[in-house]
């Protein structure tokens, strides 16, 4: 009997420190899943841009040199991508949630083109859902790892909570007509995906 | 009163995290695929058939890919960026969640070739995050799974709020609430900063 309370205990504290180390990012997902679905209301795939040329001595930064260009030209976010284009001109893209900018060095070293892509409110907001992956500065580094706690505490609520309903309410028709519904459901539209 | 008010909270906060719980799962699953740029899906061909049909070979390349596809009966979006076409081929590729077809139409003789490549079970779980159920050619039930995305969105946010309340009025400790909550206050500045 105490092994069974003891477990059903542990089973409800996982399951309420599960939500409440992340209510707050699973709130913003929520939330930002409506934007997404409603994103003509939300608008959130407008943005404006604005591109302007800097003159520059070469394109061989310092760390250093690169931080105070950075900072200088006002460019935010971590580097997403570096790569050569077609007229092997060196193009570096930053990323926030705010913001893309792109970086295109000309061939030369003598100038370089700072393209900003600058998202509207609801794009802002809308990022932080899509915002993922570890790397760059040490926020971003953190907040992947904010992340990976999400993922885990979502696969923890839902299977803690139906072990607390088996539980607590194993006898309820209600919930057993809602589960097996889902169960049914959900596993026709995989099946359906997996053999069509 | 009171009991009956706890218990009835009790049950609505249950019927709603189980009606979402797969949804869930699919959600937990695919966040932690995500963050980690995981490679879950299968490319391997495991079914090639051909078959032979009359098309409009003067369609542009992607209105030609979506007559032969619907043609065939074949579910998914044409893409868009690797079509190929020859004086004699029109490669391009069919996807949805689950599956990728590869065809290779002959503009000559109108014969079709579909290799089928199935992404696999990973795949397709993962996929449910993004899938809103508006496939080309997916069936009224596959259409469906937007309403569910819905509810289940919906009745997880009722869930978490029950959930929270449940917490504060029957359940609190102060050390969990001064805890949680400057994990809270921490997260939000975080969510701010990127």
């Amino acid at each position: 009997m105490k092994k069974g309370t003891n477990f059903y205990t542990v089973t409800r504290k996982v399951h309420l420190y599960a939500a409440l180390a992340t209510a707050v990012l699973v709130l913003m997902y929520i939330v930002t899943s409506y934007m997404m679905i409603y994103y003509d209301f939300f608008k959130t795939h407008e943005s404006r841009e604005h591109t302007e040329t800097v003159a520059i001595n070469s394109t061989n930064f310092s760390e250093n040199n690169w931080q105070k260009f950075m900072t200088k030209h006002d460019i935010s976010g971590r580097k997403v991508a570096e790569y050569e284009n077609d007229n092997d001109d060196l193009v570096r893209r930053y990323e926030s949630t705010g913001e893309i900018t792109t970086v295109t060095f000309d061939g030369e070293g003598r100038s370089a083109e700072i393209r900003k892509q600058i998202k509207s409110a609801g794009g802002k907001i809308v990022a932080r859902h899509r915002m993922r992956g570890y790397g760059g500065p040490w926020q971003y580094n953190l907040y992947a790892f904010l992340l990976d706690m999400t993922g885990i505490s979502l696969i923890l609520f839902a299977i803690t909570g139906v072990i607390m309903w088996l539980k607590i309410l194993n006898h309820n028709r209600i919930a057993w007509i809602i589960f097996i519904s889902g169960l049914a459901y959900v596993s026709v539209v995989i099946g359906y995906l997996l053999l069509v | 009163m009171r009991k009956l008010k706890k218990s009835l909270l009790i049950k609505l906060h249950l019927y709603a995290g189980i009606f979402t719980s797969f949804y869930l799962l699919a959600f937990g699953l695919s966040t932690l695929i995500l963050n980690h740029d995981l490679k879950v899906e299968k490319h391997d061909i495991k079914e090639k058939w051909t078959k032979t049909m009359d098309f409009d070979r003067n369609l542009p390349d992607r209105e030609l890919g979506r007559a032969i596809r619907d043609k065939l009966g074949l579910m998914g979006w044409v893409i868009g960026w690797n079509i190929e076409r020859t004086d004699e081929e029109l490669k391009f590729t069919v996807t949805h969640p689950g599956r990728d077809y590869h065809i290779v139409a002959n503009l000559d003789d109108g014969s079709i070739v579909v290799s089928e490549a199935p992404k696999g079970f990973i795949a397709v779980f993962h996929g449910l995050h993004f899938f809103n159920g508006l496939v080309p050619n997916a069936p009224f039930l596959l259409r469906t799974w937007a309403l569910y995305q819905w509810l289940a969105l919906f009745t997880f946010f009722v869930s978490l709020v029950l959930g929270l309340w449940l917490w504060i009025k029957y359940n609190y400790h102060p050390w969990e609430g001064w805890t949680f909550g400057v994990l809270a206050l921490f997260t939000f500045i975080i969510m701010l900063l990127i």
